[in-house]
């Protein structure tokens, strides 16, 4: 196959996904349950030879789930397949540019949502003095190049249900209010809040207090960042403007942001979302150890060695809940995902994070995928899964759209074999799907015009891309019913489901963003329905 | 049952009729057409006479059936004339209702009827059932047609199939909004002599909900009323009780 015919063939599968727009998000979700997502922090997979960023994940003692998760041959490592190339976004064999460097955590977490830190270098709250959302804002108006879509907004607009849920938010603290208030002094309970009065985390608090027990490390300390749930810091996502946070109930994102103590009860009644989002506290994320130290399997562990036993304790208890829900064991999906490295040059490939995928759709038995990844390559496998386009020239989310960098042939630990712009080696072969749509097409129903003695259909085709599509581009009938066929057909395909009469769209272009519509005439049938499977095809001889 | 308990219910019972009821029947919309026909005398001798056609055309699988219930038929300064020509499902007359029925055993159903040429308004009153959403949806429509060509010709509209002066495509998230009302419009191929044919939309409340909500006034008045009765007139001292 030359060049031009392949690229032709991909395209009209893409547009062929575009067509069916909807049919082919469904089969995706047919495949692919429910997501979920569970961040940590600030906790090197591995790290060569450097030591001053903590100690590693891999081989550790003090985090013995994690390592069985990824012990081929262990009971908990059946539907498990993880990275030992994930590297911190814009990482390069030997280490970044200063200006390149996307640390401390926020910048990970907006990445992990737009496919960019946008201008993030800080861990300021969305706004107060804070003010993340407005800096965004800025640095948007004067980088029009840059897309401020975020991947919970296109889930939000496509109609795909997303939920981010907080551990120590929307409880009841023991003077009776929400948590969420972050009222000066306030003192937790283990309490949920009833949902009709959940707001959206729009501030950070933390503190301690014999009100609170921690249903994971059994302490009574509390600390929410709002730093680690990047959607915060996208308006249409936090339901609040520019200026100012909208921490009211009647936000209309209240219910996305549930207390993680929601999770079992969602599990239970299967109503968690299509895309999870899990945020554990700054105590069970490996961020913080917890004052007195935590004592885990019999070992009491204190400073960077609690950390790592408080984060895998967390794991040990959420994952198998999880994995015993519904929606995981109907194809669901569990991430653990690390949002950044850490210690001296920490941006170079010898440094990596851990990145675990669990499902019953995984290669399974801790299959080690030794591609290069970034957050980046789960921003563009979720797009792909969801089937959900941005406004930019590629579809993608910013640097979602680009593949991670090379090892350029230098070898080491941490050093993957090759790039990767998805997920798609952890799974099974043809799990993930290969693109996203460009165009989608809308139909109207059927109109016997008396005139013509045709019946005729109106179609929108439109462009999903902020960039031009050049034509001509072609609107194709698949597998048409014998009942009827297409009047005004300019011919029929060749090379894309050969024989689907077709019409011409454009032969020019598809200008960014813009819609056409054009007409099909069928003949009527005599005996029963009209029937096809609408398709798009560009670049060349239909 | 005490009587503050009775009183709860009662006026819950209210609120619910009131609110509660149009939400139970969001899946109908309904609608009062006008087709403004006066151009059409000007073109009796030449394009006269004129039909009335509605259809109701089902989309693609799986979809559930659809129906469209049309009543109240008035011809204004003219009349039907003859009895009307149906395909598919479609039943009934101008004289009393118009049912079509759209499913994927019945995907073509339209009702044809010749109306005078005199005739300046034709309005009907339009119920639509939206029960599900196909990828190709079940598509209304009403168009006019003339005789050019030899054979009932549509007026060009500048809707997007040309034809029709109303146009709905079924899905149960609609709102009037969605109702499509179009005017005749001259094409460039000649075919439409007749330019100035509109039709125009009036949403209404449907009977059920209207019932409902004059059901829940009644309830909500009977319930102040009582409570108003029990309270003591002004300047009135309150009866000695001896319990």
């Amino acid at each position: 196959m030359n060049i031009s015919s392949k690229f032709l063939k991909k395209f009209a599968v893409a547009c062929a996904c575009a067509t069916s727009l909807l049919p082919a998000t469904v089969h995706a979700q047919q495949q692919i349950g429910h997501i979920f997502y569970i961040l940590l922090e600030n906790r090197n997979f591995t790290a060569g030879t450097d030591t001053s960023g903590g100690s590693v994940v891999l081989g550790n003692a003090a985090a013995p789930y994690i390592n069985s998760l990824i012990t081929p041959g262990n009971p908990n490592a059946a539907q498990v397949s993880y990275c030992t190339a994930y590297h911190n976004v814009l990482a390069l064999p030997g280490g970044t540019i200063l200006a390149n460097s996307i640390h401390p955590s926020e910048p990970n977490y907006v990445w992990f949502e737009a496919g960019s830190n946008l201008s993030k270098l800080d861990d300021n709250d969305p706004y107060g003095t804070g003010r993340s959302v407005q800096q965004i804002a800025n640095f948007l108006a004067n980088n029009t190049l840059v897309s401020g879509q975020n991947i919970s907004g296109l889930l939000n607009s496509a109609g795909f249900t997303w939920k981010a849920y907080g551990e120590g938010t929307n409880l009841i603290t023991a003077n009776g209010t929400n948590s969420n208030a972050a009222i000066a002094g306030q003192h937790l309970t283990a309490t949920l809040e009833l949902e009709a009065n959940w707001t959206v985390p729009l501030v950070s608090f933390s503190g301690s207090n014999v009100t609170y027990l921690n249903p994971y490390n059994n302490s009574t300390q509390w600390n929410f960042a709002c730093k680690h749930t990047g959607s915060l810091f996208f308006p249409d996502t936090n339901g609040s403007n520019v200026t100012t946070a909208n921490v009211s109930t009647s936000n209309p994102f209240s219910q996305n942001y549930p207390p993680l103590a929601q999770l079992a009860t969602d599990l239970a009644n299967n109503t968690t979302a299509q895309f999870n989002v899990i945020t554990p506290d700054q105590f069970n994320d490996m961020h913080t150890a917890l004052t007195g130290g935590f004592t885990y399997q019999g070992t009491h562990y204190t400073g960077d060695l609690a950390q790592v036993a408080q984060g895998d304790n967390f794991l040990s208890i959420l994952v198998p809940q999880i994995m015993a829900s519904h929606d995981y064991q109907n194809n669901g999906i569990i991430v653990i995902w690390t949002d950044e490295t850490e210690g001296t040059n920490q941006n170079d490939f010898n440094h990596t994070l851990t990145e675990i995928v669990i499902s019953p759709l995984a290669k399974g038995n801790a299959y080690a995928s030794n591609l290069n990844y970034t957050h980046s390559s789960d921003l563009n496998t979720l797009q792909k899964i969801f089937q959900v386009t941005a406004f930019t020239p590629t579809g993608f989310l910013n640097d979602a759209a680009n593949a991670s960098n090379s090892s350029n042939g230098a070898t080491g630990a941490g050093f993957g074999t090759g790039t990767a712009f998805d997920l798609s080696d952890l799974f099974q072969s043809n799990i993930i799907p290969t693109t996203i749509p460009s165009m989608k097409i809308v139909p109207s129903g059927y109109v016997l015009n008396r005139r013509t003695n045709k019946v005729t259909q109106t179609v929108t085709v439109t462009n999903l891309l902020n960039a031009a599509i050049t034509g001509p581009i072609y609107l194709a009938a698949g597998n048409l019913s014998a009942n009827t066929a297409m009047a005004n057909s300019a011919g029929v395909t060749q090379n894309n489901t050969p024989g689907s009469p077709y019409v011409l769209v454009t032969g020019s272009q598809l200008a960014a963003g813009a819609s056409t519509t054009v007409t099909l005439q069928f003949t009527p049938p005599a005996t029963g329905s009209i029937t096809d499977s609408l398709f798009l095809i560009t670049g060349g001889t239909p | 049952m005490n009587t503050t308990l009775k009183n709860g219910l009662t006026f819950l019972a209210t609120a619910f009729a009131l609110l509660g009821a149009p939400a139970l029947h969001a899946q109908l919309l309904t609608f009062d057409v006008d087709l403004n026909t006066a151009a059409l005398n000007s073109q009796n001798s030449a394009n006269a006479p004129f039909y009335l056609d509605l259809q109701l055309n089902y989309g693609s699988t799986p979809q559930p059936s659809s129906t469209v219930t049309l009543s109240d038929f008035q011809f204004t300064g003219g009349n039907a004339l003859g009895s009307a020509t149906t395909s598919g499902s479609a039943s009934g007359s101008l004289g009393s209702t118009v049912s079509l029925t759209a499913s994927s055993s019945s995907q073509f159903n339209e009702l044809f009827q010749q109306f005078s040429s005199s005739t300046t308004d034709i309005n009907f009153h339009a119920l639509v059932s939206e029960s599900g959403a196909g990828t190709v949806p079940t598509e209304f429509a009403t168009a006019i047609f003339d005789n050019s060509l030899g054979s009932p010709a549509p007026l060009f509209t500048s809707a997007p199939d040309t034809q029709s002066l109303v146009l709905l495509n079924l899905n149960p998230t609609n709102t009037m909004a969605n109702v499509g009302a179009f005017t005749s419009i001259s094409s460039a191929d000649g075919n439409t002599p007749v330019t100035g044919i509109s039709a125009t939309i009036t949403p209404v409340p449907e009977p059920s909900t209207t019932a409902a909500i004059l059901g829940g006034a009644v309830l909500l008045f009977a319930f102040c009323a009582r409570r108003f009765r029990r309270l003591p007139l002004a300047g009135t001292p309150p009866s000695p009780t001896f319990d």
